[in-house]
């Protein structure tokens, strides 16, 4: 147990060098960011580039800059942004909450959707339930997210008036919620249906089944209680991932729904306006993030399938 | 861990243990049996749902004939405006049901009646008549002193306050500054000016804070606060100021700190060239110090030395203007209000303006629609249907000037005032086609009988006369834009010439490249050229067209578009050698014809932006007309400007492409704006909300 904890922990932090060591150098390959914030400013500048470049630390060699932010990073400090000057920690703070909020709701969403047609798809196999669940998954997976908010957005807020079509609400809007959930859970969704789909009709034709069957057990039953089970590990595996993976997907909805969230901030307006620090810092925090998710799927495993040991 | 793994193991032999005991209990041959009655059980519990169903569908179709029948009756009325206010007065009864009733009425017959097909119909507003919600692509940072990167658009927001007033080409009016008058030296050049501020203006307090002062007032403004305000940007005065103009400060006043000679005389003091020459920038009054332009709001002394510099630049700005900051949250919202005070000027008719960052267009048309905003920039490409539907729009007179830009044309080699030689190596590594290298002995690429510089002209002549402008305007900006020829003059201005509108002539434009040397090969291919389109930027679909008509000509076009952050340092660098398309600093529309023009053509920008190009030509220019006072001088030599850049063609200008405010007139009796510079939106302090 102790091993497999210890591991894990080193692999996070290998991780996470890694993660931010390769943002950190592509921002500066993008250029001098100094070169961003020159102003048409005439001759005699060089003295202003270099007072801005030893302000900002750039005028130090990558390496230094890099174990420099490292630094900071361990006492807590992300840095100041370049745009606004404002501690990135603030920036994030104010926008991740936003995010989350809406990435637990797209995978709520795509998990009572998912995982229940899934099964039905599987159960009734080459039967009209079948093809619909296919076909939920077959577009789920091939309509592009933006392109399904606009939809949303068109049908259900300018047409039928039902839903908002945009922003967040003040306080906890539930309305407020709804198309961008399901734009970003749609997907998911889809993804969820075939890969619980495909682990139920294993397991459905496996003998222990057809045993449980032939013992006269009820067919909810042997659905829910034999089938299901053995066939979770796949969608909980995926399960603990996609959280973690519509925390940085949900920049579409962020973007089609003017969300107020972290992604629209930090890989959005700070990609475009190569803002190194806001950017490192969301991605130091994304990565958390997925660790941990990828943490808890490892947990999940373990637990949902016996003979997984963490040894 | 582990125990819950047992437990499952548990659970499960429980459960077979427990299948067991039941198979047991239930008799010797029990398989038979109970598979027939689970199949039977599974057939009786279908037939109710497909029961449920039909009667669904059933239910429907009464609904559908209710709202066919409401229509009908609504257009026998003919009354459209009895329609409306019979809407207003079912929101007072504050009947749930019946507004959703009433909703449908109103939404469905409108387009029949008043609209041509795929309008999109103004809403009637819901809310408070005093509150606007105006959706813009980008809430900037609302934070900040201006030396730390607080947006330069302050006073378009209404928040902030300038000096002074453009009013029309020559004419400056006065702002917070009530009167100025040039310093003359002894050969007669301006070398500096003083300013009279008012007495009578005071700044915000901190948003929803303690306002029993005046709104908790930060006290009178004075002289010492618009110093303080040029010198903390003026990045030769504070070298760590990262001001939005930091760099016109310091090439306007160099090292010269701004001196508040007492509480309302600003003494200012130009910056000077390597002789020891004034340099006097005729624009000072009209650009950089201009509520029209890129210039300052006036922030408070009294505030940085009681928070200090830190705790000004974390918090919200405090300004002079009627509109002040309730809240700032930068990429979400900005809430500002009216000053409760009597402003010096005149205070809005607006309680609060709300604006909300919408960064897709579809969102802010589909909002606009749904009422949920009252105003919002709407691209040409979507606004006939929305004019059509009722909507309004209210513009300053300013469109971008969207041109093509030949960048890594460098052609002069030493600066142009201090003399020193330029590094140009990098953008003549390679022979490129739209490139000349002015180095004499250097020939054409492709003809030796010319030199590269004339062989680069002739290409970006040929490419100039490929695009048909009047097809642009029509089919991407729906006539509403203008054709328009060069980056720095707009065809609209009374000055434009005809002889200066580039043909759309394909022939002609195969011709000159045949005379260039680039003839087509066995593909009908003459050379590649990439185009770069800037990410964000409202130019995008241009470029694409123009590389079509490229296309055309044998001139196969890649356009590459990606972020603009990426592409910005090797134009200060000086290194690139891609034309894009931009409208660089001077593609205004509303730019004055007498105003020294494209700076940022010229080597006076090294070391921050500029367009990428570097002639000899146009920095003369520049600083002839900047130190000329007799206007007919000035535009003579920008005529003969124009002609230049016509015939070189280094940054051809394509369409103009107007930026109006789209607003529903539900809401918004008007939205009178000041002549603008630069921003395509300003006063909304001005703004009339309907039914006021």
């Amino acid at each position: 147990m102790y091993s497999f904890l210890i591991r894990r922990i080193a692999f996070v932090i290998i991780a996470l060098l890694g993660a931010t060591a390769v943002v950190f150098s592509l921002s500066r390959m993008a250029g001098d960011p100094v070169l961003l914030y020159a102003k048409p400013s005439g001759y005699g500048s060089e003295d202003y580039l270099d007072n801005l470049r030893k302000k900002l630390g750039t005028d130090r060699p990558l390496v230094v800059q890099y174990f420099r932010w490292v630094g900071q990073l361990i006492q807590g400090d992300l840095g100041r942004t370049l745009l606004a000057e404002r501690p990135v920690i603030d920036v994030i703070q104010e926008k991740i909450w936003n995010t989350f909020q809406l990435a637990f709701a797209g995978w709520f969403f795509a998990t009572i959707l998912g995982v229940p047609l899934g099964v039905l798809s599987a159960v009734k196999r080459g039967t009209f339930w079948d093809y619909i669940g296919r076909s939920i998954a077959l577009f789920g997976q091939a309509l592009p997210a933006f392109w399904v908010g606009v939809m949303l957005v068109l049908v259900f807020a300018v047409y039928w008036q039902i839903f908002p079509a945009a922003f967040k609400g003040e306080g906890f809007s539930i309305k407020h919620f709804v198309l961008p959930t399901i734009t970003i859970g749609w997907g998911a969704a889809a993804g969820y249906l075939r890969i619980t789909r495909s682990a139920m009709l294993e397991v459905l034709d496996s003998e222990f089944v057809k045993l449980a069957r032939a013992k006269g057990v009820g067919s909810s039953g042997v659905i829910w209680k034999h089938a299901f089970k053995n066939a979770l590990i796949p969608p909980l595996t995926l399960s603990a991932l996609l959280l973690a993976g519509l925390m940085n997907g949900a920049v579409v909805a962020e973007v089609v729904f003017a969300w107020p969230g972290l992604g629209r901030v930090a890989l959005v307006e700070a990609v475009n306006n190569n803002d190194f620090p806001l950017l490192t810092g969301a991605v130091f925090i994304f990565t958390i993030i997925y660790l941990i998710m990828n943490f808890v799927a490892d947990v999940l495993y373990a637990w949902a399938d016996p003979r997984i040991r963490y040894s | 861990m582990l125990n819950i793994a047992s437990r499952g193991k548990a659970l499960v032999i429980f459960a077979a243990a427990v299948a067991v005991a039941v198979a047991l209990a239930c008799g010797s041959d029990p398989q038979i049996v109970e598979v027939e009655r689970v199949v039977t059980q599974e057939v009786i519990k279908e037939v109710p749902v497909e029961k449920v169903v039909t009667q669904e569908v059933i239910k429907e179709v009464p609904r559908d004939v209710v709202v066919e029948k409401e229509v009908i009756k609504t257009v026998e009325v003919e009354k459209p405006v009895e329609v409306i206010k019979e809407v207003i007065k079912t929101v007072e009864v504050e009947k749930p049901v019946t507004i959703t009733e009433t909703v449908t009425l109103i939404v469905t017959p409108t387009p029949v009646v008043m609209a041509a097909p795929g309008a999109i119909n103004a809403p009637q507003p819901s809310g408070d008549a005093g509150v606007i919600n105006i959706a813009i692509a980008d809430v900037a940072p609302g934070v900040g002193l201006g030396s730390t990167q607080l947006t330069d658009a302050m006073h378009y927001w209404g928040v902030g306050e300038v000096t002074m007033k453009f009013v029309s080409p020559g004419v400056v009016a006065p702002m917070l500054a009530t009167a100025w008058e040039l310093k003359i030296n002894d050969a007669g050049k301006p070398y500096g000016a003083t300013l009279t501020v008012r007495d009578d203006v005071i700044f915000h307090g901190e948003g929803l804070g303690d306002r029993s002062n005046n709104g908790g007032s930060w006290g009178p403004m004075s002289a010492k606060d618009v110093a303080f305000t040029i010198n903390d940007g003026n990045n030769a005065v504070n070298n760590a100021s990262i001001h939005w103009q930091a760099g016109d400060f310091a090439a306007m006043f160099g090292s010269n700190e701004a001196v508040a000679m007492d509480d309302s005389t600003v003494d200012l003091t130009f910056n000077v060239d390597a002789m020891g020459e004034p340099l006097y920038d005729p624009r000072w009054s009209a650009n950089l110090m201009n509520d029209a332009a890129q210039a300052f709001s006036v922030q408070s002394l009294n505030r940085f030395e009681t928070v200090g510099k830190q705790e000004m630049q974390d918090t919200n700005f405090i300004g002079t203007g009627p509109l002040q900051i309730v809240e700032w949250i930068q990429d979400d919202r900005a809430t500002l209000e009216a000053v409760p005070y009597t402003h010096w000027n005149a205070n809005p008719k607006v309680d609060r303006i709300v604006f909300r960052e919408v960064g897709e267009q579809n969102t802010q048309v589909a909002l606009m629609e749904t009422g949920e905003i009252d105003a919002a920039p709407i691209e040409l490409k979507n606004l006939p249907r929305m004019l059509d539907g009722g909507f309004q729009t209210a513009d300053n007179g300013l469109a971008g000037l969207a041109s093509v830009v030949f960048s890594g044309n460098l052609w002069e080699t030493n600066h142009v005032v201090s003399n020193e030689p330029l590094d140009t190596a990098a953008v003549y590594m390679r022979d490129l086609p739209w490139i000349g290298d002015p180095s004499p002995d250097n020939r054409g690429d492709k003809n030796k009988d010319l030199t590269d510089l004339e062989e680069a002209r002739l290409v970006r002549n040929a490419l100039a006369r490929a695009i048909d402008r009047d097809l642009i305007n029509t089919a991407l900006l729906n006539g509403l834009g203008f054709p328009n020829y060069l980056n720095q003059f707009s065809s609209t201005n009374p000055n434009w010439q005809d002889k200066w509108n580039y043909p759309y002539d394909p022939a002609e434009s195969e011709r000159l490249l045949d005379e260039a040397g680039w003839t087509k090969n066995s593909n009908g291919n003459r050379f590649d050229i990439p185009l770069y389109a800037p990410n964000p930027g409202g130019y995008q679909e241009i470029a694409d067209a123009v590389a079509g008509f490229w296309e055309e000509i044998g001139v196969s076009t890649a356009v590459q578009k990606y972020a603009y952050s990426v592409y910005r340092p090797t134009i200060v660098a000086r290194s690139t050698t891609l034309p894009w398309v931009t409208g660089c600093d001077d593609g205004k529309s509303t730019w004055p014809w007498e105003w020294p023009k494209s700076q940022d053509h010229t080597s006076l920008t090294r070391g921050g932006f500029g367009c990428g190009l570097e002639i000899k030509e146009v920095a003369d220019t520049w600083i002839a007309v900047a130190g000329e006072t007799d206007i007919e001088k000035q535009m003579q030599m920008n005529n003969d400007l124009a002609q230049y850049l016509f015939d070189q063609a280094v940054s051809f200008g394509i369409v103009g492409v107007p930026a109006p405010i789209t607003y529903n007139p539900n809401k918004i009796a008007s939205w009178p704006m000041d002549p603008a510079l630069f921003s395509t939106w300003n006063n909304p302090e001005d703004i009339v909300p309907a039914g006021r």
